[in-house]
């Protein structure tokens, strides 16, 4: 049986049933490397476009700029206000991640290691409200914002980015802490830990990447939300970053090399997050999914 | 020290009855510090999801304009949605990019698969799969709109390798905007599917593919009987994504791409709601769109939680 075995590896020669595995595993190459171009090429076309003239894009709106230009950067960041809105987005984003975190944390402990009334029906809960569309709320989320006076407020943004999170945030986190056996929250009861003790100094080192993870995943989305951005804070000094590009690309004024310079600048606090946690994410993003 | 250990029985009936008064009242503080740990998530879900929800419900029997206060209309909101062709254009639209779930399952699971084997640079492009999610709508609406113009990179290159005759005008042509919509999309997300399906088969016991090889079963085979079923859980999780995304996270890329056109071609829900309520001022019909979203979805969240506890199982 073995010895058959190795006799098939070692047989040399072009086998026909070979060509064909050897050809069709470089199609497969082939096409996954054309949809890795397709999936990287965007980058390449905004930071390109960013140093281009306005003619020397009209000229050819792919490729490398020819004669490259800070004009735009300087203009996005001194004239269309990309810093500010930049800063806008920076507090919001922050603030609404680290309170999503907490808020998180504390909530899928309860869910999942404490004893609680209603558990079932709060874990029910919030895979529904993970499920039912957000961009139904518009409306009414603008209504509330307005009668608890936070509309053009960053701290109404700041909640309402909570309350669009909370549920896939909590739901993320039950996935992490199911994966710790109850007997080392109960040795840690046993021991007279409080349960915000045990949850501080035992449970939360353990679900370390999956806390990296939800922070970096919550950051993605939320430093690219628009919809909300657009709604709740309207006036230019409370602009968004998201929004602010979103409107001057709607501007028939600014044309592409200026709209990718800001852009650009939108991009790299993302790609930075993205690059540092990028294994963390492949993790987290599984968590919920493979049990 | 010792005799916290060896107890004798006598004295430990004595303490019981001394110790379950501090033991129920720990209870209650143990309950309440649960509680504690659930009422902030409680109080910002409750404002800020489930009272607009019910908020929701109410204004759609409203006409408001958004500034005053709202007028109770009874039902006309929705007897007018049901002549609306904008709003019928809409919702066949949002049926329609439902036909597209299986392709955005089919792709990151061929994907997945390919990458399994290890092929030269996977790493790289486990990571280049990746990066569209970290791109913004802004950018990937203003990419394409670039690219996919009839005189556009997508064409000239479909031209260049010779393929000349399947060039469209992928945005103008009203036939084709809601599939090239649904593309952008699945090119767009599919790199967290590739991820949650590789780590599915990466749990994958070597051993079962083996066997199946030893059956005589072939490579297209094994995906079928053996791998398929394996990742039967990690699939549904997917799937279930994808639908709730057909639904709610378009938003964003209709507004940068298309704007809904040509004509209604690419209009759906929540862009007829924010068109309604944003540029036309109709609060009131625009949470009846919502609401009919609303109960669209809730109907496929049913299913969704049935399948998520099926999949527990």
């Amino acid at each position: 049986m073995s010895a058959t075995a190795a006799a098939r590896v070692r047989r040399p020669g072009w086998t026909p049933r070979r060509v064909v595995g050897r050809l069709g595993r470089i199609v497969v190459w082939l096409i996954l490397a054309s949809i890795a171009l397709s999936t990287i090429y965007p980058l390449l076309f905004v930071f390109s476009n960013a140093f281009k003239t306005d003619s020397d894009y009209q000229a050819n709106e792919i490729g490398l700029p020819p004669n490259p230009t800070l004009a735009n950067v300087q203009n996005a960041w001194n004239v269309a206000e990309i810093g500010t809105f930049a800063g806008h987005s920076f507090i919001v984003v922050a603030a609404s991640v680290v309170l999503i975190t907490a808020m998180s944390v504390l909530a899928a402990y309860a869910l999942t290691h404490l004893k609680i009334p209603f558990r079932n029906i709060g874990l029910v809960g919030v895979l529904a409200l993970m499920m039912l569309p957000t961009s139904v709320l518009m409306i009414p989320m603008l209504r509330t914002v307005q009668q608890i006076g936070l509309l053009n407020n960053f701290l109404g943004l700041i909640l309402v980015y909570c309350a669009l999170q909370l549920p896939f945030s909590i739901y993320l986190m039950t996935a992490y802490y199911r994966r710790i056996p109850t007997e080392v929250i109960e040795a840690a009861a046993v021991d007279g830990a409080s349960p915000l003790r045990a949850l501080w100094s035992v449970v939360l080192p353990l679900v370390r990447p999956g806390l990296l993870t939800l922070a970096t995943l919550n950051f993605l989305w939320l430093w690219n939300e628009l919809l909300y951005g657009l709604l709740l804070l309207q006036g230019p000094d409370k602009r968004t970053l998201m929004a602010g590009l979103a409107l001057l690309n709607g501007e028939h004024t600014a044309g592409i090399p200026l709209i990718s310079a800001g852009l650009s600048i939108a991009l790299i606090p993302p790609l930075l997050v993205f690059m540092f946690f990028q294994r963390n994410l492949a993790e987290g993003i599984t968590a919920g999914a493979v049990k | 020290m010792q005799s916290s250990t060896i107890v004798p029985a006598s004295a430990e009936q004595q303490t019981l009855p001394g110790r379950r008064k501090p033991a129920n009242s720990r209870r209650r503080t143990g309950l309440l510090i649960a509680i504690s740990f659930v009422v902030p998530a409680l109080a910002v879900l409750v404002l800020l999801r489930i009272w607009p929800a019910i908020q929701s419900i109410l204004l759609s029997f409203t006409s408001w304009d958004g500034i005053g206060e709202p007028i109770i209309v009874g039902l006309k909101n929705y007897d007018n949605l049901a002549t609306d062709p904008v709003f019928l254009q809409a919702l066949q639209n949002n049926l329609l990019l439902l036909l597209a779930v299986p392709v955005w399952v089919i792709v990151p699971f061929f994907v997945a698969v390919a990458l399994r084997s290890r092929p030269f640079g996977w790493r790289v492009f486990r990571l280049a799969f990746f990066v569209p999610n970290v791109l913004s709508p802004v950018i990937v609406g203003i990419f394409f709109s670039v690219m996919l113009q009839p005189q556009g990179a997508v064409n000239t290159l479909l031209r260049s390798i010779g393929l000349g005759f399947i060039t469209q005008n992928w945005l103008g042509d009203p036939a084709l905007a809601l599939v090239t919509l649904a593309s952008v999309v699945i090119w767009s997300s599919f790199g967290v599917g590739v991820l949650i399906f590789l780590a599915a088969l990466g749990s994958v016991d070597d051993d079962l593919i083996a066997a199946a090889r030893l059956d005589g079963a072939g490579w297209w085979r094994i995906q079928r009987s053996v791998i398929l079923w394996e990742i039967l859980p990690a699939i549904e999780f997917w799937a279930v994504l994808v639908l709730i995304s057909t639904f709610s996270q378009l938003f964003p890329l209709v507004y940068t791409l298309t704007r809904g056109g040509p004509g209604y071609a690419t209009y759906i829900l929540d862009y007829n709601i924010y068109q309604e309520a944003f540029k036309f001022g109709n609060f009131g019909y625009a949470s009846a769109i919502g609401v009919v979203l609303f109960a669209l979805t809730l109907v496929l969240a049913v299913l969704q939680i049935w399948l998520f506890r099926r999949a527990d199982k």
